[in-house]
């Protein structure tokens, strides 16, 4: 019990430290392929210091307790989603919540971005809200689908309680269901690849907070501390996005090849989470941060909805049709 | 001067200053190159935002007319302090090309403090480094 | 339609000579109450671009000329029309019935010239703002005495440290 106190306070320290040196690593390594130099590693510390410094101000015409309390709600709930996500051991928050429960916290964060822009009384915010909207409805059908076939592939192979994040992390669900199921269960990971830039607000789905065009979109009167705890709420909103899909899709742990033992074993597992963490938001967010210009809105909601809700019912079909073969 | 104040605060704003810029026209040229590739500003920890309310630093490049000196006015004070102004290029010392001009303002720290100029129509890259880097080592000079 | 064919119909249609002075640039010079119809007229013949709208301040003969560049897509020529007004009361009718882009080029002689263009939809300011002078292109300005006067006196700033007008 007092391990489990303590934990549930040094996890989301955790995740706040891990999420922005991630997002200092993100920065050089796009800087690289730009052909650039790019920021040190540490970065983002001193974005955050530096944003604590500031003076905060808050507009005559917004609304203020929203507008204040928008930022510590966003942090906090993505806190909040780290101590029910399996970090390579088992979750802090083990028997309390399951992978639905996730699923209704993941929406807290946008929908404090969206509430936030609303507050603040400036029409470019108002235009970000409305578009952070639209693209929550948007890339909400594909992450759908995306989990519920995991978990229906899953029970169909007898699982317990398909929806326990230690049930999904303890059956790695790439063998369950033959060579069609392989193949459909790449296409719904590539989809669900596709879906992780969309909720973290990264090029080419950064709509919401486009700079060119809204200057600055959602956080247009944003500044000083209210701008840190959305920075960090960011930060630790992409730990915990491909947390989820590491947890659905690449559960393997490291400490059993090694046959470690005691206390070695969850820390090498913990830090082999902590690469495929690395890998998944290099993949998803870094590479297309790097190769691909924004989009419109309206494309956005088409591009959700055409291709990776096609491909993703093709993958369930697909994996229907390994486990009846 | 707002250099002056503050030297605590300044001294974590320089790690990592966020960019403004306001300008007319042939000004930004050659902050352009500034923030792209070849003389990259962000290893220097800067980037370009879009909106005064995140700016440390605002860069007003070229000249400004009454009409948009008054615009400007009003993002100066729309920036949480402490923030850095620049003025870049020899308009907003002196009027430049334009010092017998009806319209333009010749003097730049007539209507908003400011903290450094840097010469030059427009000045290179390379000065503006020169000139960033001053404002750098003049915080971390003092105290 | 030639050079020679677009001169020989305006001369016939409104009795007035213009001038071929390059190949594909003709020039007609007409008097400034008819030049409304000369323009609806062009722009049957098929002149239906107006690139811009321009004034020249004659100030010895207490005139201002006005030119309109018009051009051809069908013919591809260009073809200038010239009228005078009178410097004083400078009123002329506005073309922008006839070409829509002509709107905020009178707009702007407006604000530079003083030309009142009769039948334009708005003439508000475009550059300047807070301007009491004399329209700033005009041959008696003396801007140099004015920004001379406005921004470098020698007896005490008129402007305090950071005052915001609004």
């Amino acid at each position: 019990m007092i391990m489990r106190v303590l934990l549930a306070m040094a996890v989301p320290v955790a995740g706040i430290l891990i999420g922005l040196l991630y997002k200092g690593i993100d920065r050089i390594l796009a800087a690289r392929m730009q052909g650039r130099v790019g920021p040190p590693v540490v970065q983002p510390f001193r974005d955050v210091r530096k944003l604590l410094v500031k003076e905060n101000i808050v507009p005559d015409d917004a609304v203020g307790w929203l507008f204040g309390s928008m930022p510590f709600i966003a942090l906090v709930s993505v806190m909040a989603i780290l101590l029910y996500l399996p970090l390579g051991v088992a979750p802090v928050l083990e028997g309390y919540g399951d992978l639905i429960l996730v699923l209704y916290l993941l929406i807290i964060p946008s929908l404090a971005l969206v509430l936030g822009g609303f507050a603040s009384s400036s029409p470019y915010a108002s235009v970000g809200g409305q578009r952070e909207m639209v693209k929550m409805m948007s890339y909400e059908f594909p992450l759908a689908i995306a989990v519920i076939s995991v978990a229906w592939l899953l029970y169909s192979s007898g699982a317990g309680n398909v929806f326990s994040l230690s049930v999904i992390s303890g059956t790695p669900v790439w063998g369950l269901a033959g060579i069609p199921g392989l193949a459909g269960l790449a296409l719904i990971f590539l989809c669900l690849l596709f879906v992780i830039p969309g909720e973290l607000g990264r090029v080419p789905f950064d709509v919401s907070e486009a700079d060119s065009e809204i200057a600055g979109g959602i956080f247009a009167e944003y500044s000083g501390r209210n701008l840190a705890l959305f920075y960090l709420a960011d930060a630790v909103k992409a730990v915990a996005m491909a947390s989820l899909a590491v947890a659905l899709f690449l559960p393997y742990t490291v400490s059993g090849i090694f046959g470690l033992g005691g206390a070695a074993a969850p820390a090498a597992d913990f830090l082999f989470h902590l690469l495929k963490v690395f890998l998944v938001l290099f993949v998803s967010s870094t590479v297309m941060r790097v190769v691909t210009g924004r989009l419109a809105i309206s494309r956005v909601v088409s591009v959700y909805w055409k291709y990776p809700v096609i491909l993703s019912f093709l993958g369930l079909l697909l994996i229907m049709g390994g486990t009846l073969v | 001067m707002m250099i002056m104040e503050d030297a605590k605060k300044l001294k974590r704003l320089v790690k990592s200053v966020w960019v403004f810029n306001w300008f007319n026209s042939c000004g930004f040229t050659e902050i352009l190159p500034v923030v792209g590739s070849r003389w990259d500003m962000e290893r220097f920890g800067m980037i370009p935002v879009a909106s005064p309310r995140h700016a440390d630093c605002l860069i007003i490049a070229g000249y400004q007319t009454e009409k948009s000196i008054r615009r400007a006015q009003r993002i100066y004070r729309q920036m949480p302090k402490p923030a850095v102004v620049i003025g870049l290029g020899s308009c907003s010392m002196s009027g430049g090309m334009y010092w017998d001009s009806y319209n333009t303002i010749k003097r730049l720290s007539d209507y908003i403090p400011v903290d450094l100029y840097i010469p030059g129509c427009p000045p290179r890259p390379e000065a503006i480094f020169g000139g960033i880097m001053k404002i750098v080592q003049k915080v971390k000079g003092n105290g | 339609m030639d050079e020679k064919d677009i001169i020989g119909k305006i001369e016939k249609k409104f009795g007035i000579k213009g001038r071929i002075f390059r190949e594909r640039r003709i020039s007609v010079k007409t008097e400034s109450d008819g030049l409304i119809d000369l323009c609806r007229y062009l722009k049957g013949l098929g002149f239906g671009h107006l690139s811009t709208v321009s004034v020249t301040d004659f100030i010895g003969d207490g005139e201002y000329e006005i030119l309109y560049f018009l051009w051809s897509y069908r013919d591809d020529l260009a073809l200038i029309a010239r009228t005078r007004i009178s410097r004083e009361e400078p009123s002329m009718d506005s073309v922008s019935g006839i070409w829509e882009e002509a709107q905020i080029h009178e707009r702007e002689l407006h604000e530079l010239f003083g030309v009142e263009f009769r039948g334009n939809p708005d003439l508000s300011g475009l550059f300047l703002e807070g301007w009491d002078q004399k329209p700033p292109f005009r041959k008696d300005f003396d801007w140099r005495e004015y920004v001379r006067r406005k921004y470098y006196r020698n007896d005490g700033r008129e402007r305090g440290y950071f005052e915001v007008e609004k």
